[in-house]
């Protein structure tokens, strides 16, 4: 192949899509053309990095395939038919209902009216009743009832006297009752309590006074030790500061001695020159 | 393949259970090529779900067996332009737009087998959808159909109802964009951890 292979070419010769004749062709092509190989090994890069691409992990759904014919005849089943047949029905039985409840609708003068059975005739007031003869009516109830509530009253007050005496009665006894026998109770309990508390009360006082007498002579044994080693101790202080001293004025004599011997020497060979001392 | 012609054979006679195996067998394949079409999970989820239905309605009407695969990614890819028309018309999401349009580098000299490993080729994998989407439509479909769904040049001409030349030369310019777009996002060959 003298002339450069068309783009059309090179892409069924990059996907081996060629006739043995015209792979060849491509093949002598590319071998004297370096510009035409770095070109396709380009594009075949570019293959294998798109070979990167995973395919994504899925499972595929489980579609009910709807039947043909049942689609066809879904009419009866679709939403719009429920409702409507649903609307009918419930209107039927209501129209069921009215008519053995023997409901009556009518409209006459702008009116409607609806009637569960026979319409009732309604009672008409006596001609004869005028406005006194309902007071003198009142007035009677009135009058009436006031008696028999002024009967009740009297009645329930008696019964609340009878309760509230028989009741104070009762009670007062019942009280009396108790406190005597709170009375009773206490004074010997009162008693009881005293002796004890007196017997407790010694107990106590002589508890504390044998330990507190008891801690006392220890305390007053423990001071006089203490206090007998503190005067020996000060004793022998007094005594080691005595000899100290003596030992010192011992020294002052001495020393005291020799030096007036050596003052009356050196007096004595001033009084005699001819005797020579050396001092030291 | 025998055994998808058998089974369209008995779909095509209304069979219900040879068509829900049918689409056992090609759901994961045309869930994928929605998915690189538009890099979104929901969108693919519904291209194939119309895919199905539009092949069970019309599949008394294919006429060829053999063209059975042909046939359904024709549909499949009449759902992606449809959806894609339908959400450029609404504007409410701008395809061609890429996160992260600076240069990547990604180090993966060595490929192992680890989380690490796994993670990056994710990532990797992503980068690479999106370069995708920054083909032209038509050319993103035939560089699908070609690289990852395995079509001969024949069989994405009569999917798309377009000459073969033509399916080649989009796919050219396809790579070749796909080349200039990798090197501007500096995705090099040790990103992808192999020599060649």
């Amino acid at each position: 192949m003298k002339t450069k292979p068309d783009q059309e070419m090179l892409m069924a010769y990059l996907y081996d899509e060629l006739t043995p004749q015209q792979r060849a062709d491509v093949e002598r092509y590319l071998e004297e053309h370096a510009e035409a190989r770095a070109e396709l090994q380009a594009l075949q890069n570019v293959r294998n990095r798109l070979h990167a691409v995973e395919d994504k992990e899925v499972i595929a759904p489980s579609f009910i395939f709807p039947d043909e014919q049942a689609r066809k005849s879904s009419l009866w089943r679709s939403d719009f038919m429920k409702v409507s047949l649903g609307l009918a029905a419930g209107l039927a039985l209501f129209m069921v209902t009215l008519s053995l409840v023997g409901t009556r609708i009518s409209w006459s003068e702008g009116e409607l009216v609806i009637r569960m059975g026979e319409p009732k005739s309604m009672a008409q007031p006596a001609e004869s009743l005028t406005a006194s003869h309902v007071q003198n009516m009142i007035d009677q109830s009135l009058q009436q009832n006031n008696e028999v509530w002024k009967t009740e009253l009297a009645a329930n007050q008696a019964r609340l006297d009878q309760s509230v005496k028989s009741a104070l009665a009762a009670n007062s006894s019942r009280m009396d009752r108790l406190v005597q026998v709170a009375a009773t109770a206490s004074e010997a309990q009162v008693r009881q309590f005293a002796t004890d508390l007196q017997d407790r009360n010694l107990a106590a006082m002589k508890d504390y006074m044998k330990l507190s007498s008891n801690e006392q002579k220890v305390y007053i044994e423990n001071l006089l030790i203490d206090f007998s080693k503190y005067l020996q101790e000060q004793r022998n202080q007094d005594l080691t500061m005595f000899q100290a001293r003596m030992t010192d004025i011992e020294k002052n004599t001495g020393q005291f001695q020799q030096e007036t011997e050596q003052i009356l020497a050196s007096i004595i060979s001033s009084a005699n020159p001819k005797t020579k001392f050396t001092s030291y | 393949m025998m055994q998808t012609d058998a089974l369209v054979l008995q779909a095509r006679g209304g069979d219900r259970h040879a068509q829900g195996k049918l689409m056992q067998v090609w759901y994961k394949r045309i869930y994928n090529f929605g998915y690189k079409f538009f890099f979104d999970h929901d969108l693919a989820m519904e291209v194939a779900q119309k895919t199905f239905i539009s092949m069970h309605r019309n599949l008394p009407h294919l006429q060829e067996v053999g063209r059975f695969k042909s046939w359904l990614y024709t549909i499949a890819v009449n759902n992606c332009r449809e959806e894609l028309r339908r959400r450029q018309s609404r504007r409410t999401v701008s395809l061609g737009e890429t996160p992260g349009t600076g240069p990547l580098r990604i180090e993966t000299p060595h490929r192992h087998e680890n989380p690490e490993h796994q993670l990056r080729q994710t990532e990797l994998s992503d980068l690479l959808q999106q370069c995708l989407l920054e083909l032209s439509e038509e050319q993103r479909t035939v560089v699908i159909m070609k690289e990852y769904e395995g079509f001969k040049f024949r069989e994405i001409a009569e999917a798309l109802n377009i000459s073969e030349n033509t399916a080649k030369s989009r796919l050219y310019y396809g790579l070749d964009g796909l080349k200039k777009i990798l090197e501007q996002k500096n995705l090099t060959k040790e990103s992808f951890g192999y020599e060649n």
